[in-house]
């Protein structure tokens, strides 16, 4: 009878702890409630991001917040009048500048002697100022100058090119040799037609 | 002109998802459009080549306009449709983008400004990756200038590895240029828009709204998932359409609507119509409606999930059929024996596991994943519900190991592939991660007690 009447309590004082937090799930009755429960719970979020935030172990997110959103916003708003041909240089530097003007100074049917790595690397070394290692690479200079053709003479895929060529294209003062005609002026990097003809 | 071309792929992947599927709520149409659009453009782009009618301006216009009105042809011929529609969008539950209270707004906020700042980015920023310079962005360029996919790119072997992958980026972003666009870099753009926009949406129909967007920010901030998004390369493409299909796939299953069910086999395609590997989130979803329908002896809708094949193998088929031009483009080729090497098969775990917990990749969204897991071991030895959400998780991890393990690599070796390039291979699992972690117990009860106690108030009857 007693551990009945002793259960009975114990439930009636756990149904009333239950109705003491009922309101908890229900909405708020006012917009200061409202308030009152978004901050609290906005705070605890919050604290824990700024937890996640600073620990190494997820360095991932103060690396995207620095390195990727506002140092690239930053860059942004420093040029914002960039055209497509600066913002390219920006990125690939002075490879990107010398190929655009291959394009200017080039028809789209043009088949261009490109230089060999081994000459990109040499004149890499001598002229640390300009970028130029990527013309190493087919693929990226042809990204740059299609629909022109970038042969190269050390490419066996490239043979059946050699006796199309129509430019040379001349870096680091470097090829002129190809053209079978002489020219005063010799700037270090330009393109030039193999047909005299057709010097501007 | 060239902003027509966009609104042209947006509106068939309108009138496809309406033609094919159903109905769906502004959010989910505002989401799924474009990416189902620009699949639908690319794969009739790969019709068009093979029917040997060449790429240009005119023909695609025709095509997409001829295609669009062909499946709106339905709602032409019986303008009762047209007032049936009108009833849909006048409906409030049609406009429904979740419930407000300020942690959801706050949220929604951030996770806006973060797809503002990619797309100024991805905009801003001419292409400059290696993968996409030598291989996509380039052939893209080629296959707008001269037409067709076997171009003198492909003769001239001046084209990257990705020439071999299916079609679906490189004609995606020939699309823009043969439209004018003197970058392809809108289209990376508006495919991660409408990929978090969609996550949302789906994740919506699933759980509230305040944790579906406190997912959605998860994914939105995984570090190398938006490092990458602002790139024209496969990756975050194929993982926003494989772990959509996913999702819709376990949508259809919960919610028991059929439109889910032709959603997941739309973007299941796609996702085999843009890496080969998606190969494994197909598979996933075909063990998932094998489990679900066999008992059921519904063989009807197995059958119609193996539709996701047709992209993959339609790509495989024409590989096979060009061998001669596109072999040398292929990386790696796939073992059907079992490469059984413990050595080998424990460097590709341990490879993932560093990935899945290196400091830089992919923030807190696996470690969550191991404490959601824990939490929920009963819950999917009792639920069916849980188990097989988990099984959507884990599987694709699983057969993306096996798939590893069975490759022969030509050009990397399996080391070099697991620390430099597998960190792209899991963005389809975080993304899944994030729709898992608070769909189960005791997660969706905390948050949905915890989006009532946040709502804006409401007036008692006495008041």
């Amino acid at each position: 009878m007693r551990q009945s009447a002793k259960r009975k309590a114990k439930q009636k004082k756990k149904d009333s702890q239950l109705s003491k937090y009922e309101f908890l799930k229900r909405p708020p009755r006012s917009w200061l409630g409202f308030l009152f429960r978004n901050l609290l719970i906005g705070l605890f979020f919050f604290l824990l991001f700024s937890k996640i935030y600073n620990s190494p172990k997820f360095r991932g997110y103060p690396w995207l917040w620095n390195n990727f959103i506002v140092a690239n916003w930053k860059v942004m708003e420093e040029h914002p009048d960039f055209t497509f041909e600066q913002k390219q240089q920006m990125k690939m530097g002075y490879f990107a500048a010398y190929l655009q003007y291959i394009n200017k100074n080039t028809p789209d049917s043009a088949v261009i002697l490109m230089p060999t790595p081994d000459i990109v690397n040499e004149i890499g070394e001598k002229d640390k100022k300009r970028d130029i290692k990527w013309l190493r690479s087919k693929r990226h200079t042809t990204y740059m100058i299609y629909p022109r053709k970038a042969v190269y003479e050390n490419s066996p895929r490239d043979s059946i090119y050699l006796d199309k060529i129509t430019h040379v294209a001349i870096v680091g003062g470097q090829r002129y040799d190809k053209l079978p005609y002489r020219i005063k002026n010799r700037p270090a990097y330009t393109v030039l037609p193999l047909n005299p003809d057709d010097l501007k | 002109m060239s902003y027509l071309s966009i609104l042209l792929a947006f509106l068939l992947g309108f009138s496809f998802l309406r033609f094919v599927a159903g109905r769906f709520s502004f959010i989910e149409i505002l989401g799924l459009s474009f990416p189902v659009g620009i699949g639908v453009v690319t794969f009739v782009m790969f019709l068009l080549n093979i029917l040997g009618i060449t790429l240009s301006r005119t023909n695609l216009i025709t095509a997409i306009v001829l295609i669009t009105v062909a499946f709106y042809y339905k709602l032409i011929m019986k303008p009762k449709l047209i007032v049936e529609g009108y009833n849909t969008i006048s409906k409030k539950t049609f406009w429904q983008v979740g419930r407000f209270n300020l942690i959801w707004f706050v949220f929604v906020l951030a996770v806006v400004g973060v797809l503002f700042f990619v797309t100024k980015k991805s905009l801003y920023t001419p292409t400059f990756s290696t993968d996409s310079v030598s291989s996509f962005d380039l052939y893209a360029k080629a296959i707008a200038h001269e037409g067709t996919l076997l171009n003198s790119l492909i003769y001239d072997k001046a084209v990257g590895f990705g020439a071999a992958y299916p079609p679906l980026t490189a004609f995606s972003l020939s699309y823009v240029y043969i439209f004018g666009f003197q970058s392809s870099k809108i289209i990376p753009a508006l495919l991660f828009i409408s990929f978090i926009v969609s996550f949302y949406s789906l994740i919506l129909k699933n759980i509230s709204s305040t944790p579906a967007i406190i997912a959605t920010f998860g994914l939105v901030v995984a570090p190398e998932l938006l490092a990458q998004s602002a790139l024209n390369t496969t990756s975050v493409p194929n993982a926003m359409y494989a772990s959509l299909g996913l999702m819709a796939l376990f949508t259809w299953y919960k919610r028991n609507e059929m439109k889910y069910f032709y959603l997941s086999i739309i973007l299941l395609s796609f996702n085999g119509w843009i890496r080969s590997e998606g190969i494994v989130y197909i598979l996933t979803g075909l063990l998932f409606v094998f489990y679900v329908q066999l008992p059921k002896r519904q063989f009807k809708k197995m059958y119609l999930y193996i539709l996701c094949l047709v992209p993959f193998v339609a790509w495989q088929l024409f590989l096979k059929m060009n061998a001669a031009l596109m072999e040398p483009f292929v990386q790696v080729n796939i073992s059907l024996v079992p490469h059984l090497d413990p050595e080998y098969f424990s460097k590709i775990i341990r490879g993932a596991l560093k990935n899945f917990f290196h400091p830089s990749y992919y923030g807190i969204t696996f470690y969550t994943l191991i404490v959601v897991g824990i939490v929920n071991i009963y819950g999917v030895i009792k639920k069916k519900e849980s188990f097989l959400l988990l099984a959507l998780v884990v599987l694709p991890i699983v057969a993306y190991l096996i798939l590893l393990n069975q490759l022969h690599l030509k050009a990397d070796s399996i080391e070099a592939i697991m620390s430099a390039s597998a960190k792209r291979f899991f963005f389809g699992t975080v993304a899944m991660i994030w729709f898992y972690v608070f769909q189960i117990y005791p997660f969706n009860k905390v948050f949905n007690g915890l989006e009532t106690f946040l709502s804006v108030p409401v007036k008692s009857k006495g008041d």
